[in-house]
């Protein structure tokens, strides 16, 4: 299942957030704001605190002060409508080495709740492991498991992609694919927050940035 | 609801067919502590068949500590908890059956090897039952227990120690009833208020176990 | 409004820099209260009660041991309430309350075993009996040193207190079972040949001054954890503006 053309506005929006890691405050009076349709580019080097950033936003890690939105409402950790419309893809893929990547969306799918119109099998074929999906992930290579983690986007029906890392290890052809599926998300009402080190493909279409590593809002 | 736990289950007792070895460690350690007691006492039948239902609840809860180590760090390490949690399902259905695959490939085949162990520690017969029941009854609250410190303590890089110290005072009560139970019986008695209990204990934990183990995990998280 | 009103009090225990000043306000009646409390329930209790028919002036080590093992079992649930309010409410001050109660509970606990066990020397002949209420504590003690180990072994403070609160709050449900388990394990395990602790029917002279050290005890205990609390503001609020400026007022 993908999503439908016109499914209903929503909204992402974080205000004045501080976050701190251990005795840094790694990202300090920040609001970001995300909408039906948009791209939203989180870049920054290392250490400057994109994925604390996603994370807080997903409400799995503790905030300083700051809020954070989701249609208006303030978002509560384990909050499962808007857990319903999140799709995320971590810098780990979450593979579990001993299962093949089929068994590990497999195991995986329930938890989301719906039911997809793709089936397991045709969204790894569509992210290029059509001939590997039965091989424990273990045997994978960095790039192949990254392809099979990102399989999950096609099956999810979720409005909003938070993806943390998305490009790392994948070839040129998996980075245009990855460009690619993003750009149709956003083309089909639904909005990307992306964090990555390195530019975005060509294919991903125009976005918003936002740079971290000093005081910024977009 | 129903397919998420199946999922669950289904996962935990794939990932535990495909590494076989983990699971034979904590049983191999049930029979070694009952052997190292059975070293460190008198091999006397008088002595062995009094000490042995607690030797057996020890060991039995040695080796739910050790198993329950692992529980969950694979699964944080390799961000597959973190989907678990970000699911719109409620976290607490899949930890109910990865509980539940725990406690079949760790808790059963404790409780299946048990008459071994009291073979070898010489148990009268007629404590046989009653040990098996209460084994029954005791070692998912073991699962639970063990499990609620392996979700409070996987984020920190050496957790073994912590573990045992979190968890282990939590458990007297289970070893008190379970071995008392087995003992009471052995001398001719009977201790049905220990059973009582011991399905008391197992009633709690089965209810209050999984969501406390789920909140857990969302703290780990962090 | 009204219900803005009624809650008001709670919101504000809420708040770091107003608990910070308000258990600095406490702290000075509750420790001089206690000082004359103790002062008078020892005096009484050791010289004025008159000794025990059977234990004679041995049973006079209850004027320590009572007041602690009460105190060790309220501080455990105070906490807890601490821990369960902090989880549910994510308040800050919550979890410093309990964490800073953590070693002042595990402290009553060690000296209601430490002086159990002096007790138990003249009454039993060994420095330690499986006394049901004994092990209870020694159990209630590992209980506290696991609580304060888990918090302590987070890098992260927030996640510290969060998974040592859910602890507590499964150790507190966990405690009377516990109690209980072990009583019946000492009722199957020995026929009752050893006198428990705490008279059954105390005299009326021995009493009072046991109440009157219960009380200072408590009052001991709400001026320690004062200023416990007040430093353990201060460490976690270290990077807050009213820290600063309490520091500002010191060093002028």
């Amino acid at each position: 299942m993908t999503v439908s053309e016109h499914s209903p506005a929503f909204h992402l929006s974080a205000s004045e957030l501080e976050i701190w890691r251990g005795e840094t405050c790694v990202i300090q009076d920040l609001s970001l704001a995300l909408s039906a349709g948009e791209m939203l580019w989180i870049k920054g080097p290392n250490g400057s605190g994109k994925t604390s950033l996603l994370r807080v936003l997903l409400g799995l890690a503790p905030r300083e002060s700051g809020r954070v939105q989701w249609c208006g409402r303030p978002v509560r950790p384990g909050d499962s409508e808007f857990l319903a419309d999140i799709a995320w893809c971590g810098h780990r893929t979450g593979l579990r080495a001993e299962l093949s990547a089929r068994e590990n969306l497999a195991a995986w799918l329930p938890v989301t709740g719906v039911e997809p119109g793709l089936s397991i099998d045709q969204a790894l074929e569509q992210m290029g492991l059509g001939a590997r999906m039965n091989l424990p992930c273990g045997q994978l290579s960095a790039g192949q498991q990254k392809r099979a983690a990102l399989a999950r986007l096609l099956l999810s029906p979720a409005r909003l992609w938070c993806l943390d890392e998305p490009l790392t290890g994948l070839d040129d052809g998996g980075v245009d694919q990855v460009g690619e599926m993003l750009a149709t998300h956003c083309a089909r009402g639904g909005a990307v927050l992306v964090s990555s080190h390195q530019a975005l493909p060509d294919s991903a279409g125009a976005g918003r940035e936002l740079m971290l590593g000093g005081m910024a809002s977009a | 609801m129903r397919s998420v736990i199946a999922a669950s289950l289904a996962r935990e007792c794939l990932l535990a067919v495909r590494q076989l070895s983990d699971l034979a460690t904590p049983l191999l350690f049930f029979i070694l502590v009952g052997l190292l007691f059975v070293l460190g006492l008198e091999p006397s039948p008088e002595i062995l068949a009094e000490v042995g239902p607690g030797v057996i609840w020890v060991a039995a809860l040695l080796a739910s500590l050790l198993g329950a180590e692992r529980l969950f760090r694979a699964d944080l390490e390799s961000g597959a908890l973190e989907l678990q949690a970000l699911g719109s399902e409620p976290l607490t259905l899949s930890i109910i059956g990865k509980l539940l695959a725990h406690w079949l490939v760790t808790g059963l085949p404790l409780i299946l090897l048990s008459p071994l162990l009291a073979l070898m520690l010489g148990l009268p017969q007629a404590a046989l039952p009653p040990l098996l029941a209460a084994l029954i009854l005791g070692t998912p609250v073991l699962t639970v227990l063990c499990a609620l410190g392996a979700a409070l303590t996987v984020s920190l890089r050496s957790s073994g120690t912590l573990l045992a110290l979190v968890v282990l005072p939590l458990t007297v009560p289970v070893l008190i009833f379970g071995s008392r139970v087995a003992m009471e019986a052995g001398q001719g008695g009977a201790a049905e208020g220990g059973m009582l209990w011991l399905g008391a204990l197992c009633a709690l934990a089965a209810s209050l176990g999984p969501p406390a183990v789920a909140v857990a995990v969302r703290i780990s998280l962090e | 409004m009204m219900a803005d009103r009624r809650w008001r009090w709670f919101h504000r225990l809420g708040s770091p820099p107003h608990v910070y000043s308000l258990a600095g306000r406490l702290a000075p009646w509750l420790g001089w209260i206690a000082l004359i409390l103790l002062l008078a329930g020892v005096v009484w209790g050791l010289v004025f009660a008159p000794p025990d028919y059977e234990q004679g002036d041995g049973f006079r080590i209850i004027y320590v041991h009572v007041p602690s093992a009460w105190l060790s079992l309220f501080v455990y649930t105070a906490m807890a309430v601490a821990c369960a309010v902090g989880l549910i409410w994510r308040m800050k001050v919550a979890f410093a309350a309990a964490i800073a109660m953590a070693p002042l509970g595990a402290m009553f606990t060690f000296l209601s075993l430490a002086t159990g066990s002096i007790w138990g020397q003249p009454m039993w002949g060994t420095w330690w009996a499986w006394d049901p209420r004994l092990t209870s504590q020694l159990i209630l003690l590992f209980l506290y040193l696991g609580f304060i180990a888990l918090n302590r072994a987070f890098p992260e403070q927030q996640t510290g207190d969060r998974a040592s609160a859910l602890l507590g709050v499964v150790g507190v449900v966990n405690v009377p079972i516990i109690h209980f388990s072990v009583d019946w394990w000492h009722s199957l395990h020995q026929p009752a040949t050893i006198a428990q602790f705490g008279p059954p029917a105390i005299d009326t002279a021995m009493l009072i001054p046991l109440l009157i050290t219960a009380v200072g005890f408590k009052l001991y205990f709400l001026w320690l954890l004062c200023l416990q609390l007040r430093s353990e503001l201060l460490y976690r609020e270290r990077r807050a503006s009213w820290v600063k400026a309490e520091a500002g007022k010191i060093s002028t």
